[in-house]
């Protein structure tokens, strides 16, 4: 019974860390119906950023999270106004390589400027790294990793039900070309939406580092994680997202506990059974799937 | 030969393709003879006939698939199992991995056909890191090291060949098969079919199309080939491993080779691939000095720049391009060449 | 040659079509009209193989159709058109109808004579060779109804091919449908346009909320007090409740 409860307890620690790995993704693609095949690597980015944070400066993460949240805010318009907006009306194909061909480009440009080693820091002084709860073991990284989770999604949700540019947000995810007709510019709302995904991405990868590993092509693993997330909670949504988030660590949790080897494997696994029996994810919009995008 | 002019559409300029395409796979070979050049032949060769593999499900048919790895790792692995371990022919191999493989397809297109767009492509990409990860796990209940080396024993029978040439006829020849086989797709009654299913699947539906029968149809073409490049990769670096052949690369160069090109044309991943593989490499010669992965850097986003300025690729470019010029001449006709969106 | 019977399609707890029965006869051109939200689109999607029926059944030429995928549908002769245009943006005019001709000749020579006759016959000859994207809607509506023909049907499902048009190209289609009727084509018709519908229909079925409250030759239906209701609302009240817009 407590083997139970303490895997659910890590569980839930680790989905809430998932979770806010694929905010960013689920965020542009409910938005821009856009799907950044480079969402891992802006991740990766955010690894590094705070990696290198508290080994140049000393600043740990945690307390360095709204410095990272403003450059990657600038990265994601930089990312938008560069690039993206060259694609927003083309075909799918063209934007998932266009996201891929950044994807390869980032990679290699960090294995060029940090090696490939593997990185991580210790934010915690000795002693101090897991904590005692209810006579259960959890890391302290992962504990304040979950409560910057569930602060960025309550902010975000609190933004985009009660502040005019929230609102016009979800009004273009809703249906783009009713939002125009309103007279809500949608390059705008699409810069800021990109600027807040990968910002959020960024601060994700930071508060990841201290219980993650950062190398250059680690964001294959975290891309792959958020599309498990963001189609198990569902596509556009972004409380489905905490679903998927805590679903997935839950799963995670206990087939990892029973068999480590397969824990990699249940990811995908489970990717393939929920898009084929409920495409649309756990809270997501029925037919979404379906939709040939713009 | 009437019979052919009935149900394949033979154009008079594919007579000039054909010749280029004899002259590069049965020519090329014998003038090179440089290990390195013919090399990156082989290779060429190799990725144009996978990348034209893929086109079939991808292009024509517009199920644009990441899961190819999946295909081309287990073309590799059974026909080096078969060969390391029962001294099975690597021929027959090929064909035994080209069935394996296309159980494969048909296990994933069950849920997979159920989606659109970007939703296949990310189940597809879903079930080539499974069948990777999966394989890596079976090591704990089967006897097997983790990678498998092939003993370089020459012989025709064992698709071992001393001289490099030969690969590259090997691999020539597999890239003629792939083409003609495509060309074929593409010209009769089954091309229109994958067109009109890429382009409106309900449409298409309404028009009598089976829709799943035919999709399936390039899925399990598109899959044996792909396995039969795995094979033959197998063959050619007597080495595998789960990470090395069921690397997600395969699955994201294949399409990346035909959008390059024109995805959906016969001629497209050809082209595709000796445009890119090359470029790889000349990057790398450029820029592999300045810091390992630099040239990659390049690469991605000279990528990103090709596939937002042609997003029809090189050929769809050029078709454009020449259209503009003969509408300069004729000027005052104003048909529209817009290619209609989705 | 079709046999509606006592069809009802629920959607959760909305009936979209209530219990409704009709009958085609072959060589008959059969109008369904009805205001908005009354079931037509429903109906005919049904019909039309999109999504099954939740009761009753569906015959053509004595073989139960509901249920069966479109392509089968169409394999048995009946054929049906969109209301959006669904063109196949990539190919010219003459491809996308011979996809339609392939369904009975797997020739290209055999399928693209067929699909000339076709153009020629909807009035898109000179059109053939040209990308299906430099149509206009009108030109477009008329692609439909030639990818539909080329399957050879025994008798077609036609989706408010008026709709949209002008007064010029409206009675373009009207002679196109009767010159197909005189070819020996069973057209069933959703429409919206009451003019068109009341020149060319033999017969005339009406649908409100689902249910179908009048059945008849057009001059009858269009004097059936209960119809009169449902487009322009009972007399003795306002006159709020007019007829709906235009598009369903």
């Amino acid at each position: 019974m407590q083997l139970v409860l303490q895997l659910l307890m890590s569980g839930i620690l680790l989905g809430g860390v998932y979770a806010l790995a694929a905010l960013g993704l689920n965020m542009i693609f409910g938005v821009a119906k856009i799907v950044n095949f480079a969402h891992g690597e802006f991740l990766m980015l955010g690894m590094y950023a705070g990696f290198w944070l508290m080994v140049l400066t000393g600043i740990n993460p945690y307390w360095g999270s709204p410095l990272i949240a403003v450059v990657f805010f600038v990265l994601g318009m930089a990312f938008y106004w560069g690039i993206m907006r060259f694609t927003i009306y083309s075909t799918e194909l063209t934007q998932v390589f266009t996201t891929l061909g950044l994807s390869i480009a980032l990679q290699n440009l960090a294995l060029v400027l940090f090696s490939a080693d593997y990185r991580t820091i210790q934010t915690m002084p000795d002693g101090m790294s897991s904590l005692q709860f209810l006579g259960f073991h959890l890391s302290t990284d992962r504990v304040i990793a979950f409560f910057f989770a569930m602060a960025i999604f309550a902010g975000l949700i609190l933004f985009l039900k009660r502040t005019f540019t929230g609102r016009a947000i979800e009004a273009v995810s809703q249906d783009l070309m009713a939002a125009r007709l309103m007279g809500i510019d949608t390059q705008k709302i699409f810069l800021i939406t990109f600027g807040l995904g990968i910002s959020i991405t960024g601060v994700a990868g930071a508060v990841l580092v201290p219980s993650f590993y950062a190398f250059p092509s680690v964001g294959t693993f975290f891309v792959l994680i958020a599309f498990v997330v963001v189609v198990l909670g569902g596509l556009g949504s972004v409380t489905g997202t905490v679903v998927g988030g805590i679903a997935l660590g839950l799963i995670e949790s206990y087939v990892g506990y029973f068999s480590p080897d397969l824990k990699e494997a249940t990811h995908f696994i489970l990717l393939i059974l929920l898009l084929s029996i409920r495409p649309h994810g756990l809270l997501g919009v029925k037919g979404a799937e379906k939709e040939t995008l713009k | 030969m009437n019979w052919l002019s009935d149900y394949f559409d033979i154009r008079r300029t594919d007579a000039i393709w054909t010749v280029l395409l004899l002259a590069m796979t049965l020519g090329l070979p014998l003038f090179i003879s440089n290990n390195y050049y013919l090399n990156v032949l082989v290779l060429v060769f190799l990725y144009a006939g996978m990348a034209s593999a893929w086109n079939i499900l991808g292009g024509m048919a517009g199920q644009f698939s990441l899961g190819h790895t999946a295909f081309f790792g287990t073309g590799a692995y059974t026909s080096t199992l078969l060969y390391n371990y029962l001294g099975v022919s690597p021929w027959l191999g090929l064909i035994a991995g080209g069935i394996v493989s296309m159980f494969f397809a048909v296990i994933i297109a069950y849920p997979a056909f159920r989606m659109r767009g970007v939703f296949f492509a990310m189940a597809t990409l879903a079930f080539g890191e499974a069948i990777r990860i999966l394989l890596i796990y079976s090591r704990k209940f089967v006897d097997m090291p983790y990678g498998l080396s092939i003993n370089w024993e020459p012989g025709f029978s064992r698709m071992i060949f001393e001289e490099r040439s030969s690969y590259a006829f090997l691999t020539g020849g597999f890239l003629l098969i792939v083409t003609l086989v495509a060309y074929g797709l593409s010209r009769s009654y089954i091309g229109t079919y994958l067109r009109a299913i890429r382009d409106s699947e309900e449409a298409a539906v309404a028009a009598g199309v089976p829709m799943r029968r035919y999709k399936m149809i390039a899925l399990l073409i598109s899959a044996f080939f792909t396995s039969a490049g795995g094979t033959i990769l197998a063959q050619y670096v007597l080495y595998i491993e789960p990470t090395s052949v069921f690397s997600i690369n395969y699955s994201i160069d294949l399409p990346l080779m035909s959008l390059i090109g024109g995805i959906g044309t016969v001629a497209g991943p050809i082209l595709g691939a000796v445009i890119a593989l090359p470029l790889r490499d000349v990057l790398l010669e450029l820029f592999g000095g300045a810091a390992a992965g630099m040239h990659l850097v390049i690469y991605g986003v000279l990528l990103m720049v090709i596939v937002i300025i042609l997003p029809d690729g090189l050929i769809g470019g050029v078709k454009s391009l020449l259209r503009r010029l003969q509408r300069g001449q004729t000027s005052g006709n104003r048909t529209t060449d817009k290619r209609g969106r989705k | 040659m079709l046999q509606i019977d006592n069809v009802t399609k629920r959607f959760g707890g909305l009936v979209a079509v209530d219990a409704v029965s009709l009958t085609v006869n072959e060589g008959e051109i059969i109008g369904l009209i009805g205001p908005n939200g009354a079931g037509k689109t429903t109906l005919y999607n049904v019909i039309a193989g999109t999504f099954p029926a939740t009761q009753g059944s569906i015959h053509f030429r004595g073989q139960r159709i509901d249920g069966k995928r479109a392509d089968e549908t169409c394999m048995l002769g009946l054929a049906r058109t969109f209301q959006i245009p669904q063109v196949f943006g990539s190919m010219t005019v003459g491809d996308s109808i011979m996809v339609g001709a392939f369904l009975r000749s797997r020739s290209r020579r055999v399928a693209r004579r067929r699909a000339e006759e076709v153009a020629e016959a909807v009035g898109l000859g000179h059109r053939f060779d040209l990308p299906t994207t430099s149509l206009t809607t009108a030109e477009r509506k008329r692609l439909e109804v030639a990818r539909t023909l080329a399957t050879d049907p025994g008798m077609i499902l036609l989706d408010e091919v008026m709709a949209g048009l002008n007064h010029t190209e409206v009675q373009l289609m009207l002679d196109l449908v009767s010159s197909l009727r005189d070819g020996g084509l069973t057209v069933l018709f959703v429409e919206h346009n009451l003019s068109a519908v009341m020149q060319i229909c033999d017969r005339i079925a009406v649908l409100d909320h689902g249910a179908k409250i009048a059945d008849g030759l057009p001059t009858e239906v269009m004097e059936n007090r209960e119809v009169i209701t449902a487009y322009l609302g009972a007399p003795a009240e306002d006159g709020e409740n007019q007829a709906g817009g235009d598009h369903a």
